[in-house]
């Protein structure tokens, strides 16, 4: 069965980097949401195995999305941050906030497969 | 909006957005602190909307500090990093060095935002840019800042991005200008690397 994957990513430009850097062959659904708020509102419809997340983004950021999950009923996916944001502190917060990986970008292939590995997602 | 659609808007959106993560990156370790960044904003500008397009900008209604550097090679451009004068006074605190006049620390830090947002597009288009050495125009207002009449340019691509500490109520505007045709060199730099994706 093909695993739901969400990629979160205020520019359609990135979220189409982003599902390109996905390992060929890997059978995936991918739901596409431009900020934290339409994530949420995805992972409300049906819960989704992996979040690939932005974290600069208008509405609800990757930051407070983070947040509202923790808070939230909802089944945890796994959440792997890509950013443009690469400060340490930025890595920091995102895993106290219970990210499981974090990718600078620009993503690129093996940085993408390495993460999903490190998750045990592959 | 730029010409030719949403679709470069965004690819030069993210492209401004990974070296302003750079630059944050650089500026939160020269710090120790936290950088809060801004999303990116880009607009096409003539030099009589320029007063008051920075003003609604930057939001800043007391005196400001700003450091101009160019840029050239296939292209030219400017950038101008603009700091609230409060702001500044925080800066030698942050940094811990009393020894270090503040336009000295405002041309490092402009030189390291500058060099690493800007830097961060041309590697990815590959230009060879070259940097002239920052100028700080000293204690002004946005007005008296920009006189229309010297912009060598009759229209430009105007990116601002934002670097913020919250709780030194610290912040930086990087403005940065593309002017006439490096705005078409610019796009058709976009437009290959949306063709290689």
């Amino acid at each position: 069965m093909a695993t739901p994957i969400l990629v979160v990513d205020d520019s359609a430009v990135s979220r189409s980097i982003v599902i390109r850097s996905l390992p060929p062959g890997w059978d995936v659904a991918i739901t596409q949401a431009s900020n934290g708020q339409e994530a949420l509102s995805a992972l409300q419809r049906q819960p989704h195995a992996v979040v690939l997340l932005d974290l600069n983004m208008p509405v609800m950021d990757g930051y407070q999305f983070l947040e509202a999950i923790g808070q939230s009923e909802l089944a945890r996916p796994i959440v792997i941050v890509l950013s443009g944001d690469i400060q340490p502190g930025a890595q920091t917060r995102v895993k106290q906030l219970g990210a499981h990986a974090f990718v600078k970008k620009p993503v690129r292939a093996d940085t993408v497969l390495r993460a999903l590995q490190e998750c045990g997602v592959l | 909006m730029l010409p030719g659609g949403s679709e470069r808007s965004d690819a030069l959106s993210e492209l401004v957005n990974i070296g302003m993560g750079q630059a944050g990156d650089s500026l939160a370790r020269l710090f120790d602190t936290f950088i809060h960044l801004s999303i990116p904003r880009l607009e096409l500008i003539e030099p009589a909307q320029l007063p008051e397009a920075i003003e609604s900008l930057v939001g800043e209604p007391g005196p400001i500090v700003a450091v101009r550097q160019a840029f050239s090679s296939r292209i030219r451009g400017e950038a101008l990093a603009i700091y609230s004068a409060a702001g500044c006074d925080t800066l030698a605190d942050l940094v811990k060095y009393p020894e270090v006049d503040s336009d000295e620390l405002l041309l490092e830090i402009s030189n390291v935002l500058v060099g690493a947002c800007v830097g961060a597009l041309a590697s990815q288009f590959s230009l060879d840019l070259t940097f002239s050495p920052p100028s700080v125009l000293g204690r002004t207002t946005i007005a008296e800042l920009i006189d229309t009449r010297a912009l060598p340019w009759n229209r430009a691509l105007m990116a601002e991005v934002n670097f913020r500490i919250v709780e030194r109520s610290f912040c930086c505007h990087l403005l940065t200008f593309w002017p006439d045709e490096s705005i078409s060199v610019l796009l058709h730099a976009v437009d290959a690397f949306l063709a290689r994706l």
